[in-house]
């Protein structure tokens, strides 16, 4: 009778688990990062970075198929004992650094628009307490709490469109192509990282029931992330413009201090509790892949232990940036560097997989 | 612990006079007021026999009518003439004599005195290494009355008694169909009592059944004296601020359960019966909810989750508005505010938690208070701490308004424990929001949900069948029309998942 609690998800959840990891970035500074490029067509570099992600991601589900193991799996089996942890070792230090800058990124938000005399140690303190707390219930817990305000975040995303609708200039979206097409092509390559997590949720593929359900729901979770970071980016620009958008450092709590509906012209203390709903869960997410990847290089099995360990480091070493600013240049640095990453490594991967099908096939001629 | 559970076997001896001396030291009988004895010479068998029972635990009547009357009256003569050479004299009695429906044979002492507590009359044969246990039960209760608690409108108006066999019966009433099981397991080890495990067994998951038995059979405790002790005993996590398992006094919520395949647990001396496992959704229902049409029923339930929202919310979102988020009120009610706290000494968070723990204490005297002197709560609530502390400039009028509203609100939360949950939780929000507003409160309702999804109550999930998915006739926040609710709910495997065939037509 207990199959319903085997500690694997389903479609749903996995798709939840997708929108929490990487549809959360619209609402932080990453719109920030894509309209300094991109100016009023950033929200094309996103789908460019979804276009230039399609190939690894089939590739990536390919082998997955071909092989039925996750990501860290693969790495072994393919790249070796010596190379694999490598290779894990570098996602291992991009999530984790990813982990540290977005997160503080978070606190900074949350600090300058809403707490400006609360200590950021104290707002840290309670986001990362809770992340680890839920991360702590397991992998299942994750995907089920996601899949629970999976609908909520989505009425309250529709919503702000609703309540903003009259703000909104289509006008502004034009020229259509901002800086020129190359530019936003090339940008799309190099912020192709948007999708990381979605890359590295692989790994998780032994805790989805099967291939079929892991592969329907990576589809349908990246298309949709795709949709919200490119949909907001969007809004950012035809409700501010550009460049004013430029200057302005949030957007999304930007946008939420302006929607109002009837007498109540401040909503954006709702639009908060949602965000901050979603970044517990995002973080809850990270922070477990961060604990199964570092296990996983080091091969230990209980890594459940680990999550506190590593909430406490996220802790201490978020806190060392002085500003957003100098996050943002952090931040930016490591988008290009994980780009190239999740760019090359389901080709490398395809390669090495062609390479050692050659090789036994040789043997077994041989022999 | 082996001392106690070891049960010594003192078997009954063949001489009548040595077994009544045993039985009588057990219930340490001239002190012991209760314990009965009746000897006779039963002329059928030409025996000294005696009959014993407890006082207060039979039926007088049934044991002068039915045992010691044929016992005297029935003559040799009469059962020489059907007597078989083969019987022996317990036989020949409850063949030929004895009227009463039950009758058990036992050897020994510990067996008999364990009856006659239960209320059965002992008969005691000279001669015979055996005696006969006879139904003769007869406690003092009540009858049946109507819900005290769950009351409804349209629903049935029957209630759970303290007796067991009374409350089987109402269910028995309800569900006729031989698939109603119905085991009897004992707890307690010096005050032993029945439960009655009720479940169908052609929808209830075999597991399922069998894990809540074993939980019961695991119980170790002198005495289980009624359900609510029974529930804090297999509840799977006591510290929890939600119920694992669910109490109801309406016959027609615990069949509507067994219906589903959960099992339903009855016991003496309780009113209620429990339903375990449950899911929130079953401690969010009621039996209104479906017996009513299906616009009505649903605008309850939409009702309820509102008077949830607000009971769980309200004093926190005012304290987070009032401290954090002072933007968000439009002018013209934050001026209104302003002007009314303008007098008040104290900063509104202490204002909410001095009114919120007034309320509390106010709520609890109610329950506590001897139903005469009742209404002078009334006046107490609602004059002096309502007007009288604003009057004095001890509370703004804003937040008497917002007490009341969360206090009416939780009044409408069905069932004794998620009214606690929704009443504790609602100060751990409070806290939150104290400490740092609408941040507080987001974090903690990200933990709350993922606390409540990682619940399980007998394996199953406590949010199931929304978190995980699970296929259902999607009877959860709103309800379908009956005709839709075709299917089982799967979260606890029920073994026949379809209520009826899936309906035809537009749907």
């Amino acid at each position: 009778m207990l199959k319903i609690s085997d500690g694997k998800i389903g479609i749903r959840e996995f798709v939840a688990l997708i929108l929490f990891a990487v549809g959360t970035k619209a609402t932080d500074t990453t719109p920030d990062l894509l309209i300094f490029p991109g100016k009023n067509a950033a929200w094309m570099i996103s789908l460019f970075s979804f276009l230039f992600m399609l190939v690894p991601i089939l590739l990536l589900l390919r082998l997955i198929k071909k092989h039925n193991k996750g990501l860290t799996d693969l790495t072994f089996m393919l790249a070796g004992k010596r190379f694999g942890t490598f290779i894990v070792l570098v996602l291992f230090a991009i999530m984790l650094s990813g982990l540290l800058i977005t997160s503080r990124s978070y606190i900074d938000i949350v600090n300058t628009m809403y707490y400006q005399k609360t200590p950021i140690s104290f707002l840290y303190l309670l986001l990362v307490a809770t992340s680890c707390m839920i991360a702590k219930r397991g992998f299942e817990t994750i995907g089920r709490t996601a899949w629970l305000m999976f609908g909520w975040i989505h009425i309250a995303g529709i919503l702000l469109v609703i309540f903003l609708w009259d703000e909104i200039n289509w006008g502004f979206l034009f020229p259509i192509a901002g800086p020129g097409f190359m530019d936003i092509i090339t940008n799309g390559a190099a912020y192709s990282t948007i999708f990381f997590e979605l890359f590295l949720l692989a790994t998780m593929f032994p805790f989805i029931r099967s291939y079929k359900e892991f592969r329907i729901a990576s589809w349908i979770g990246f298309v949709l992330s795709a949709a919200w970071v490119t949909l907001l980016t969007m809004l950012y620009t035809v409700v501010f413009d550009f460049p004013p958008v430029e200057t302005i450092n949030f957007p999304y709590h930007q946008l939420a201090r302006i929607a109002s509906v009837g007498p109540i012209t401040h909503l954006e203390s709702i639009f908060l509790g949602f965000w901050i709903i979603s970044a517990a869960i995002h973080f809850a997410i990270i922070l477990y892949l961060v604990a199964y990847l570092f296990a996983r290089m080091l091969r230990i099995d209980e890594f459940e232990p680990l999550l506190l360990p590593f909430g406490g480091l996220t802790l201490f070493l978020g806190m060392f940036p002085d500003n957003i600013v100098s996050l943002n240049f952090y931040r930016e640095a490591l988008f290009k560097f994980g780009s190239g990453v999740i760019l090359a490594l389901p080709l490398l991967y395809w390669i090495l997989d062609i390479w050692k099908g050659r090789k036994k096939n040789n043997a077994e001629q041989t022999a | 612990m082996g001392q106690r559970e070891r049960q010594t076997h003192t078997p009954l001896t063949d001489h009548l006079q040595s077994n009544i001396d045993t039985l009588q030291s057990i219930f340490s009988y001239p002190k012991n007021k209760s314990f009965v004895l009746r000897e006779l010479f039963v002329p059928t068998i030409q025996r000294n026999c005696a009959v014993i029972y407890l006082d207060g635990t039979t039926d007088i009547n049934a044991i002068e009518n039915h045992i010691i009357e044929p016992l005297i009256q029935t003559l040799a003569a009469e059962s020489a003439q059907m007597e078989n050479p083969e019987e022996d004299e317990a036989s020949t009695l409850i063949n030929h004599v004895l009227a009463t429906l039950r009758i058990t044979k036992e050897t020994t002492i510990e067996a008999v005195a364990e009856r006659m507590v239960n209320g059965f009359a002992i008969l005691l044969t000279q001669g015979s290494l055996y005696a006969l246990s006879l139904e003769a039960t007869g406690f003092e209760g009540r009858s049946v009355s109507v819900p005290e608690i769950e009351q409804s409108i349209k629903g049935p108006k029957e209630a759970f008694v303290e007796s067991m066999a009374v409350n089987r019966s109402l269910v028995r009433k309800s569900l006729r169909t031989p698939h109603l099981i119905c085991e009897e397991l004992t707890v307690g080890q010096i005050s032993k009592q029945t439960v009655s495990v009720m479940y169908m067994n052609n929808i209830a998951d075999k597991e399922l059944v069998q894990n809540i038995k074993d939980r019961i059979e695991q119980i170790k405790s002198d005495a289980i004296l009624n359900i609510s002790i029974l529930e804090q005993h297999i509840e799977e996590r006591p510290y929890s601020l939600f119920p694992t398992v669910l109490a109801t006094e309406r016959p027609d919520r615990a069949c509507a359960f067994l219906m589903e395949g959960h099992v339903v647990l009855l016991m003496n001396n309780s009113p209620t019966s429990i339903v375990t496992p449950v899911t929130f959704w079953s401690l969010f229902h009621t039996g209104e909810d479906q017996y009513l049409r299906w616009p009505e029923g649903n605008f309850l339930r939409v009702l309820r989750l509102l008077a949830i929202l607000i009971a769980l919310f309200t004093p926190s979102i005012y304290v987070a508005v009032s401290n954090f988020h002072v933007e968000m009120l439009p002018t013209d009610l934050m001026l209104a505010i302003a002007a009314t706290r303008e007098r008040v000494p104290f900063s509104s968070i202490l204002e909410v938690i001095f009114m919120e723990i007034t309320f509390e204490i106010l709520r609890e005297s109610a329950v506590r208070v001897p139903s005469v002197v009742g209404p002078s709560i009334g006046i107490v609530g609602t004059l002096i701490l309502g007007t009288a502390a604003v009057d004095a400039n001890l509370v703004s009028p804003i937040l008497v308004v917002i007490v009341a509203i969360t206090g009416l609100s939780s009044f409408t939360i069905p069932g004794v424990s998620l009214n606690f949950a929704v009443r504790l939780l609602r100060f751990c929000m409070l806290l939150s929001a104290v400490m740092i507003g609408f941040y507080g409160i987001a974090l903690f309702v990200a933990f709350l949900l993922a606390y409540l999804v990682s619940l399980k109550s007998f394996g199953v999930p406590f949010l199931s069948p929304m978190a995980p998915h699970q296929p259902s006739s999607k009877d959860m926040i709103l309800r379908p029309p009956l005709w839709k609710q075709w299917l089982r709910p799967f979260s606890v495997s029920p073994k026949d998942k379809v209520r009826t065939k899936k309906p035809e037509g537009n749907n």
